[in-house]
């Protein structure tokens, strides 16, 4: 077996003796070491025999010394295959060129990954790591990760860890955000806090300053809540500090919205209609279809996938496509509770953004209002219960 | 003189007085090993010179395997081995 794989890689001929002295002829083979096996004999006059290639070159002269002709029958092996392709010089170029481009293709990459970001933009880190030589296209031997970990954690404060790793054409950055310490307030200047909205007080809890309104006050925005002038006992003169506290208080939000008549709901029409781009080298190429997208309303929902050789190459090709499916708007109409019940629902929706995360909803109210054309209307109060004082610095002069 | 002494140390025969060695494999398969030159090859007849003399193989389909300077390899239905001296 491994006598055969050899003879392979060195090149097999198997030839043809023709003459009355054949023995002679395998004689002086043997006496210059050439190696002759499977000799057989056909008839009286001819043998065939198989010999290395090396050996063939001496054929001619042994052949002449023993007065027989020789005739090549076959040729075999790595050598012989790989000289049918000398001749093809185009071929070989191109094979070489091949080899070239995917070696330096694959010294690339071709893929940046970002992993562990919650707070931090993908696309702020990817700009960073760019300034370090971490983006597509880049050379991977330009890259020196302790380098691009270091600038990277030099210049954010808000990650705690970062680490980087390059497997195949794919660069994998992997951060731990850092919690933020909270931002201290300034509190050597005197100040106030005062109402940021209209409210009636519920509890004060006063840490700095003296107390401006007690449980149970009305008050509106911008009264003072907390003084920051603290009266001294034995002087005409008070003390200034940055008055501090929580001061809770009952709050409303009131929320109006029209009664609906109809709910519109989109369904989808189960017709769907696909679009593929092709992204190389960030050059976006549509695929051509036959018939153009004609609906009206429609959702959209966009896949996109890299060409990847195994599990890390990632190629500079990506798939992506648009998937629309053709959305149909109905009206439908609602009875009196349906109606009031979808309405509240919008409410709800709004109240998110009005009420401030802080505030705690204590009770909700609803009742039907017209307005001066009879319009129908479902108004809602949330009574909330929240913090709202707020610091405001203020100007000393002397006699206060 | 020689093969006295060669006896008395039980050196390897083949090596020290040049005489061929042959070894047969089953019935297919003969090798010899210090042979001096192939005379003759036919599918029926190999006859090979050797220091002690012609050594001729009969049989049928008979092929030369491997041949080298040293040692010869004949392959097929052997019959017989027969010393000419």
């Amino acid at each position: 077996m491994i006598f055969k794989l050899i003879n392979f890689f060195r090149g097999i001929v198997h030839i043809k003796i023709e003459g009355k002295f054949i023995e002679r002829f395998i004689n002086i083979c043997t006496y210059h070491n050439v190696f002759l096996w499977d000799i057989v004999k056909v008839d009286s006059r001819s043998m065939t025999m198989f010999l290395s290639r090396k050996a063939f070159r001496e054929v001619d002269q042994v052949a002449e010394k023993a007065k027989v002709t020789v005739e090549v029958l076959k040729k075999s092996g790595l050598p012989y295959i790989l000289g049918k392709y000398k001749k093809r010089k185009a071929f070989a170029i191109g094979a070489l060129l091949f080899l070239i481009v995917t070696i330096y293709l694959m010294s690339l990459v071709w893929y940046v990954e970002v992993i562990g970001n919650e707070e931090v933009s993908t696309d702020e880190l990817l700009e960073e790591v760019k300034k370090s030589g971490i983006y597509v296209g880049a050379s991977k031997r330009n890259i020196n990760t302790d380098d691009v970990i270091s600038t990277l954690m030099l210049d954010r404060d808000d990650l705690s860890w970062a680490g980087v790793y390059i497997k195949g054409t794919k660069v994998t950055l992997h951060v731990t955000e850092r919690d933020l310490p909270p931002i201290v307030e300034d509190d050597s200047l005197p100040a106030d806090i005062m109402a940021l909205k209209d409210g009636v007080i519920q509890e004060v809890i006063v840490k700095a300053g003296v107390a401006a309104v007690k449980k149970g006050d009305s008050v509106f925005k911008g009264d003072v809540l907390i003084k920051g002038d603290v009266p001294l006992k034995f002087s005409e003169n008070k003390l200034h500090v940055h008055a501090k506290g929580e001061v809770y208080a009952t709050t409303w939000y009131e929320i109006k919205e029209p009664v609906p008549e109809f709910k519109t709901v989109k369904e989808l029409t189960g017709k769907t209609y696909k679009k593929t781009r092709i992204d190389i080298f960030g050059v976006s190429i549509p695929l051509p279809k036959p018939v153009a997208m004609s609906y009206g309303e429609y959702e959209m929902e966009v896949l996109e996938k890299p060409l990847i050789i195994g599990r890390n190459v990632y190629l500079p090709v990506t798939t992506e496509v648009s998937l629309y499916k053709e959305v149909q708007s109905k009206d439908i109409a609602l009875d009196e509770e349906q109606a009031l019940e979808y309405c509240v629902s919008l409410i709800e929706e709004r109240a998110v953004d009005v009420i401030p995360e802080e505030a705690q909803i204590l009770a909700k109210y609803r009742r039907y209002v017209y307005d001066d054309n009879g319009k129908k209307y479902v108004e809602m109060i949330f009574e909330c219960k929240e913090d709202i004082g707020f610091n405001v610095v203020k100007e000393i002069t002397e006699n206060s | 003189m020689k093969e006295k002494f060669v006896n008395a140390l039980e050196l390897p025969r083949e090596l020290v007085l040049n005489v061929p060695k042959i070894t047969v494999t089953g019935k297919d398969k003969i090798l010899i090993e210090s042979y001096k030159s192939l005379v003759s090859y036919e599918t029926e007849c190999v006859k090979l010179s050797t220091s002690v003399g012609t050594l001729s193989l009969f049989g049928k389909d008979l092929t030369i395997k491997e041949i080298t300077s040293e040692d010869i390899i004949v392959q097929g239905k052997v019959g017989k081995l027969e010393f000419n001296a």
